[in-house]
C-alpha cells in the first residue's frame, strides 16, 4: 500500500517536473514566433480586407470582379490546404517559400477574406447621408472614404474584427504542418522525447487560453471606448 | 450668378421635374415650397449634383454646363462655391463639433489646420455652439446638430447655401433657434435657396418664393407678393391648407 503511494507520488514530481520545464519551452516559440506571426498576418490582412473591400463598395470595374473571386475561392477551400498548396505546392513552379513567409502570405490572405466581408458589410451600413455631406463640403470620394466613412465603419466592424483575430491566434498552430516551428510545433517536440501528450496539450491549450483571454480582455476595454461616441 | 434652364429628371417611369427655369442673384433668400413629391429637394439636388439630370443647363459664375454630361472635375470645382444642409443634418458621426466644421477647410481645401480651427469657431460662435466644439453629434440635440451643420456650410465660404427642409426633422421647440440663426444669415445677406414647409420664414425672411406644383414651377414672386395676393388658384388653396394647420 505505502509503496503504491510512493509511486504515484514519484509519477506526479516527474509530471510536475515535465510541466514546468516545458512551460518556457512552449512560451518562448510562442512570443518569438506565434505572436509575431498572427500580428504580422493580421495587419496585412487588414489592408488587404479594406482594399478588396473599397474596390466592391466603389464598384471599380475588374477590380470588383477579382475581389469576389479572390473571397469565393478563399473561404470556400481549407486553410489546412491553403497552407499545403503555397508551401509544398509553389515549388513545383519554381517558387520557393521559407515556411514562415509562406505562413504569414497564407494566414493574411486566408483572413483578409473574412476581414473584406465583415468591413465590406460595415461600410454598408454607413448611411447614404456621409458620403452626399462630404462630397457638399467639397471632398473627393477617396478623401471621403478615407476620412469619414471607414473610421465609422471600422468602428462597427471593431468586435467581428477581433473575432478572426482570435481566431487567428489559434489557426497558427496549423503552421507546425509546415514546418513552422511555433507553440504547438514545440509542443510536439518536446512530446515525442517524453511522451506526455495529456500533460503536454493540455499545457499548450492552456498557454493559447491565456492568450486569447488577454486578447478578449483588450477587445472589452476597447469596445467600451468607442461605445462612448455611438 | 446662378441659372438653371430646363431641369428635367426621371425616377424610372416617375418624372420628378419637368422642365424648371429659374435663377438665383447675389443676395436672394429663395424661399421654395409646394407640396410632398412637387420634386423640391430633387431640384435642389440636382443643382449640387447629388442627383444627376437627364438634361438641362446650369450657368453659374458665367460658365456654362451641360447638366446630364457633368465631369467631375467640374462638379469638384462647383461644389467647392456651393454648401447644402440637409433635412436630416448628416454631420460626420465620427467627428467632433468643430472637426465637423474644419473638415471642408483642412482635407478638401488643404489649408493649415490652425486658420481652419481659427474660422470653424468663428462659425460655431456664430451658431451659438462654442461651448459644444469638442462634442460628437450623438451628443448634441438635432437643434445643435442642424446649427453645427449651418456653421459647417458657413465655413468655406460659399457662394450659395442650399437648404433642404432644414426644419422638418426638429421637434417643435427646436425650430426656432434654426431658423433664427438662418434668419441672421439672410440679414447679413446671404444668397441661400431655402425648400420648406415653414411658411412664417417664407413669409418673413425671404426675399422671392417660389412655388412649385407636380415638377414645375407654378408660380414664381417676391415674397410680399406670393403672400398678399397669390396669382394661382393652386397656390391660394395650398396657402389655405398650410395656413389651417
Amino acid at each position: 500500500m505505502a509503496e503504491f503511494f510512493i509511486e504515484t507520488f514519484k509519477l506526479s514530481e516527474r509530471l510536475v517536473t515535465i510541466f514546468f520545464d516545458s512551460f518556457g519551452k512552449i512560451m518562448i516559440p510562442g512570443i518569438k514566433v506565434t505572436i509575431p506571426l498572427t500580428i504580422i498576418s493580421f495587419s496585412i490582412s487588414l489592408v488587404i480586407a479594406v482594399a478588396t473591400a473599397l474596390v466592391q463598395y466603389a464598384h471599380v470595374p475588374v477590380l470588383r470582379h477579382v475581389a469576389r473571386f479572390y473571397i469565393w475561392v478563399v473561404r470556400g477551400t481549407p486553410l489546412l490546404v491553403q497552407l499545403f498548396l503555397i508551401f509544398f505546392g509553389l515549388p513545383k513552379l519554381g517558387i520557393l517559400l521559407n515556411p514562415f513567409p509562406a505562413a504569414i502570405i497564407v494566414f493574411s490572405l486566408n483572413t483578409g477574406a473574412y476581414d473584406a466581408e465583415n468591413i465590406r458589410a460595415a461600410i454598408e451600413s454607413v448611411p447614404k447621408g456621409q458620403l452626399e455631406a462630404g462630397y457638399c463640403v467639397g471632398m473627393s470620394y477617396m478623401q471621403i472614404f478615407f476620412r469619414i466613412i471607414l473610421p465609422q465603419a471600422l468602428r462597427t466592424a471593431f468586435p467581428p474584427l477581433s473575432n478572426s483575430l482570435i481566431s487567428l491566434v489559434k489557426d497558427t498552430s496549423l503552421a507546425a504542418n509546415i514546418t513552422v516551428v511555433e507553440m504547438f510545433m514545440a509542443t510536439q517536440r518536446i512530446n515525442s522525447r517524453v511522451y506526455e501528450p495529456l500533460l503536454l496539450y493540455a499545457e499548450v491549450a492552456l498557454i493559447y487560453l491565456i492568450f486569447c483571454t488577454v486578447l478578449t480582455k483588450v477587445q472589452t476595454v476597447w469596445e467600451r471606448k468607442l461605445r462612448v461616441l455611438d | 450668378m446662378l441659372t438653371v434652364k430646363d431641369i428635367h429628371k426621371s425616377f424610372g417611369d416617375l418624372q420628378v421635374l419637368k422642365g424648371i427655369d429659374f435663377t438665383v442673384n447675389k443676395g436672394d433668400v429663395i424661399a421654395v415650397l409646394g407640396a410632398s413629391g412637387s420634386g423640391k429637394t430633387t431640384l435642389l439636388r440636382c443643382m449640387n449634383f447629388l442627383e444627376k439630370a437627364d438634361s438641362g443647363t446650369l450657368i453659374f459664375d458665367d460658365e456654362e454646363f451641360d447638366l446630364s454630361k457633368m465631369r467631375k472635375k467640374d462638379i469638384l470645382r462647383l461644389r467647392k462655391k456651393t454648401a447644402f444642409v440637409f433635412q436630416n443634418y448628416n454631420l460626420f458621426r465620427n467627428l467632433t463639433a468643430l472637426q465637423n466644421v474644419t473638415v471642408g477647410l483642412t482635407v478638401a481645401r488643404k489649408m493649415d489646420k490652425k486658420t481652419a480651427d481659427e474660422i470653424g469657431m468663428k462659425m460655431l460662435d456664430k451658431v451659438g455652439l462654442l461651448d459644444r466644439k469638442d462634442h460628437y453629434p450623438n451628443e448634441l440635440s438635432g437643434g445643435q446638430q442642424q446649427r453645427v451643420a449651418i456653421a459647417r456650410a458657413l465655413a468655406t465660404s460659399p457662394e450659395v447655401i442650399f437648404f433642404d427642409e432644414p426644419t422638418s426633422a426638429l421637434d417643435p421647440e427646436l425650430i426656432g433657434e434654426v431658423l433664427s440663426v438662418m434668419k441672421d444669415l439672410a440679414e447679413e445677406g446671404m444668397t441661400m435657396v431655402v425648400v420648406t414647409h415653414e411658411l412664417n420664414f417664407a413669409a418673413n425672411v425671404a426675399k422671392k418664393v417660389i412655388f412649385m406644383e407636380d415638377g414645375k414651377i407654378l408660380e414664381s414672386n417676391t415674397a410680399e407678393e406670393f403672400f398678399k395676393s397669390p396669382k394661382e388658384e393652386r397656390t391660394r388653396e395650398f396657402l389655405k391648407i398650410i395656413n389651417r394647420e
